[in-house]
């Protein structure tokens, strides 16, 4: 019994050091920290890539663009970042100057940052409601009773917030009691999709992969800075070669293909 | 700073802990009456949101009173009132989730009594009700409370399910727990921490205040016993 | 009057019960495991027996074959636990108020309440918790608040288990006075002959769930009619015996026959006080060689049988070793039947 369990233990030794020499030759693992906004479009880009580039796997961490900056500020391990703001990446970049980046970091790789996407923001309502809501002004009238929104660290929460100052009616909001803030944007999703909000504010392109959800209006023009996604190789990678190679990738024509299906839309570069 | 929070999460902590209250004991007393086999049963169901992840009973929760599910969608409808995103929803997710800690606690002081005051009082023609009111309860005292404080405590300090049936509306919702997080997630750490303080002193009074009155009863008793 | 016929399985064991009690106090009487509490349980309405039949006075209380099954609360019947199960939340008085919930009138149970407390001698201690009375104090509490609702049957399971015993004679005393007063049935249970003696009229022996005749304490006492009965009734020297011939019994352990007028006899019994010791034989005698003499008893063997002991009266006369003849007048000689 004991000599089983000793020849048990030098093959599970001797297969992970074997595999772990084998990962250096041939496989990469590229970790990319994603906005959850980018979650059915990155999922979808990452089946393409594994016929483009078979040694490399992706292994995604989606959140909050806010989220996600705390935790790389945290000593998180990422090769890539993409963010659904300039907020949380100016604030790891040491080039962007110090209102942005109060406390001087820099963490990504100096001229790897570049605009990867652009997205519209939109007012969801529940699939078969009733309550007449069709543009974003009505988010101020009784046809609303609750509408649910990103907080402050979430970058479309940010945006509803302009948008609704923009309206004139951002302090009206809040007294009245009519927001309830949801920590990133799927919970937002998923509160419209219960019906337990009368709206909510969401990308386009989360729009199009919830269910449950119609689309009510699009933002008014100039209601709020455009929205961007910049994307960046960090400074900690340890394979900077290949986490360039798959930045490079989502610019070509395939990922753009995805992107512009979900509703991302592609910025002049 | 604007003090909701604080209120609501006392209001919806002491609201639950009464119906935990009322409600665990008529269950813990019901169940020492069962055949052993049923028991047992009850006995894992009923103990279950205390092992289950909050977020689970906040799941199950949601499946039952969102207003298209059954349940929220019939109170809609029926009565135009709404089961979540209220502060009473919080009152919902808060009695499940501590109401093990009460039953467990009640069955457990039932249980320990001594079978021969039921019989007794019944040849002596006492009727059920007296007997669960002026002789089972009276002695069950000491892990009434204990099953109380526990109770409270957790109620208190609910966050996973609460959070996923009330959202988060400041001045409408929002509670301690929720608050916290919140003010973290935007990185107003100040305010986060001055409302951990504020929660901590509230959770030490409390288990201070019951401390004391155990202290109390049991000097009582000894005094009796001399 | 009671009437109580029930069969119980419960735990591995068969309850086999079936008696009548007059008014009067009548032993329930069996070593420990003998099924008497549950007996008692049963007749209380706690617990239901598998099939049987009980009636108080006329009045069925449990009949299995047309369905009646009365609350325990509805009995008339007052129980005594062996732990006085006095609720330890009220006071003396309070507990004693329990027992008189059917009294409506305020005056008039407060009356009562203090009518107990005299005649229970529990003066002074109406405003006590239970656990600050003394054993024989909570006797008399848990007494009192049993016959506080003036049952008709009343049920004691031995009452005196729980005391010290030289506090015993006097509560005895009291219990006797209290029992005489009780105008109805009581059934003690106990596992002591003597209690059973000294405090009842009748006894009903339990052996292993069954129970077996009632009869009166003084013929059990004197005459048992089987080995158990015996045993229990504290015989000293019981043995087997077998009718041989008209008129004679042979008794193989002790090496004898002795004339026996009782065709189907299975065994025979003596006491030690009846056994004296002789140089000759006398009566119905045995021939035995002394084991041991002290002041309390004789222990001596029949010769040929050294395994078999026999106790006698003390006598000082003869010696450790000697042979002599150990002596029994005819009336003491008991012969035994079969068990039932």
């Amino acid at each position: 019994m004991r000599k089983a369990l000793a020849f048990m233990l030098v093959v599970v030794l001797l297969s992970s050091i074997g595999t772990a020499g084998a990962e250096d030759a041939s496989k990469i693992e590229i970790v990319v920290f994603a906005a959850a906004s980018m979650t059915e479009a990155l999922q979808r880009i990452a089946g393409q890539y594994q016929a483009v580039a078979p040694n490399v796997t992706l292994t995604f961490n989606f959140d909050s663009s806010g989220t996600l900056q705390t935790q790389i500020e945290e000593g998180a391990y990422a090769d890539v970042f993409i963010s659904a703001s300039q907020k949380q990446m100016d604030a790891l970049d040491a080039s962007a100057g110090i209102d942005k980046n109060p406390d001087a970091q820099d963490f990504l790789l100096q001229g790897s940052r570049f605009d990867l996407l652009t997205n519209t923001v939109v007012l969801i309502v529940p699939e078969g409601s009733d309550k007449g809501i069709t543009s974003f002004a009505d988010a101020g009238t009784d046809k609303v009773d609750l509408i649910a929104l990103g907080n402050s660290d979430v970058p479309v929460g940010q945006y509803a917030q302009e948008i609704f100052a923009f309206l004139g009616f951002w302090d009206q909001l809040n007294t009245a009691g009519k927001v309830t803030f949801a920590s990133n944007v799927k919970e937002v999703l998923s509160q419209v999709a219960q019906a337990a909000v009368d709206c909510g504010v969401v990308y386009v392109s989360d729009a199009a992969t919830g269910t449950g959800i119609t689309v009510a209006a699009n933002a008014p023009a100039g209601s709020h800075k455009p929205v961007n996604y910049p994307a960046a190789v960090l400074s900690n990678t340890m394979q900077p070669e290949a986490a360039r190679a798959f930045l490079y990738y989502l610019k070509g024509e395939e990922a753009t293909g995805v992107f512009t299906e979900i509703g991302f839309a592609i910025p002049q570069r | 700073m604007d003090l909701f929070p604080l209120v609501n999460s006392l209001r919806v902590a002491i609201i639950s802990t009464a119906l935990t209250f009322l409600i665990g004991i008529w269950a813990a007393h019901g169940v020492t009456r069962l055949p052993i086999w049923l028991k047992g049963v009850l006995d894992s169901v009923l103990t279950l949101p205390l092992v289950l992840p909050p977020t689970v009973v906040g799941f199950f929760l949601l499946k039952t009173i969102s207003p298209k599910a059954p349940l929220g969608a019939f109170f809609l409808q029926a009565f135009d009132i709404k089961l979540t995103m209220v502060w009473y929803s919080a009152v919902f997710a808060t009695t499940i989730v501590s109401f093990p800690l009460m039953y467990r606690t009640a069955r457990g002081s039932f249980e320990q009594l001594d079978p021969a005051w039921e019989a007794c009082a019944q040849t002596m023609g006492l009727r059920k009700r007296f007997i669960f009111w002026r002789i089972k309860l009276p002695n069950c005292k000491a892990g009434l409370l204990a099953g109380t404080v526990l109770a409270f405590a957790r109620a208190l300090g609910e966050y996973g399910a609460t959070t996923m049936v009330t959202g988060y509306i400041p001045g409408r919702t929002a509670t301690i727990a929720t608050t916290v997080y919140q003010l973290w997630r935007e990185g107003n750490d100040g305010l986060a921490l001055q409302w951990v303080m504020i929660d901590l002193v509230i959770s030490l009074a409390v288990l201070v205040a019951i401390n004391l009155l155990e202290l109390r009863g049991g000097a009582a008793r000894a005094r009796s016993e001399a | 009057m009671l009437e109580v016929r029930l069969k119980k399985q419960y735990a591995g064991f068969m309850l086999n019960v079936r008696f009548q009690a007059r008014d009067e106090v009548m032993a329930l009487l069996g070593a420990s495991g003998a099924g008497k509490t549950m007996t008692l349980r049963c007749i209380a309405g706690l617990v239901k027996p598998d099939a049987g039949y009980i009636a108080l006075d006329g009045r069925v209380l449990f009949d299995s074959e047309r369905h009646i099954d009365i609350a325990p609360q509805e009995r008339a019947v007052g129980l005594l636990f062996q732990n006085y199960a006095l609720f330890p939340n009220m006071t003396v008085r309070q507990n004693l108020l329990c027992g008189l919930k059917h009294v409506t009138a305020r005056a008039e149970r407060n009356h009562e309440v203090e009518r107990l407390l005299t005649m229970f001698c529990l003066q002074g201690l109406a405003d006590r918790m239970p656990s600050q009375l003394s054993g024989g104090q909570q006797q008399r509490v848990a007494l009192a608040r049993c016959l506080a609702r003036k049952p008709k049957l009343l049920l004691l399971d031995e009452p005196f288990a729980a005391l010290d015993s030289h506090l015993r004679w006097q509560l005895e005393q009291q219990l006797l006075d209290t029992l005489a007063a009780f105008e109805g049935t009581t059934l003690y249970v106990t596992h002591d002959r003597e209690e059973t003696r000294r405090l009842c009229q009748r006894v009903c022996v339990m052996r292993g769930g069954t129970s077996l005749s009632v009869m009166d304490t003084h013929r059990w006492y004197h005459t048992p009619d089987t080995r158990s009965a015996a045993l229990l009734a504290g015989f000293e020297n019981v043995e087997t015996a077998c009718w041989v011939t008209n008129g004679y019994a042979d008794i193989p352990q002790w090496g004898t026959t002795w004339p026996c007028a009782k065709a189907d006899v299975t065994g025979v019994a003596f006491r030690a006080e009846n056994a004296c010791l002789a140089g000759i034989q006398k009566d119905l005698a045995i021939r035995c060689r002394i084991l041991r003499s002290s002041e309390q008893e004789t222990i001596c063997a029949p010769l040929g049988q050294m395994n078999t002991l026999l106790r006698a009266l003390p006598d000082r006369r003869f010696a450790v070793g000697d042979e002599v003849w150990l002596c029994v007048r005819p009336e003491n000689a008991i012969w035994l039947g079969r068990e039932e």
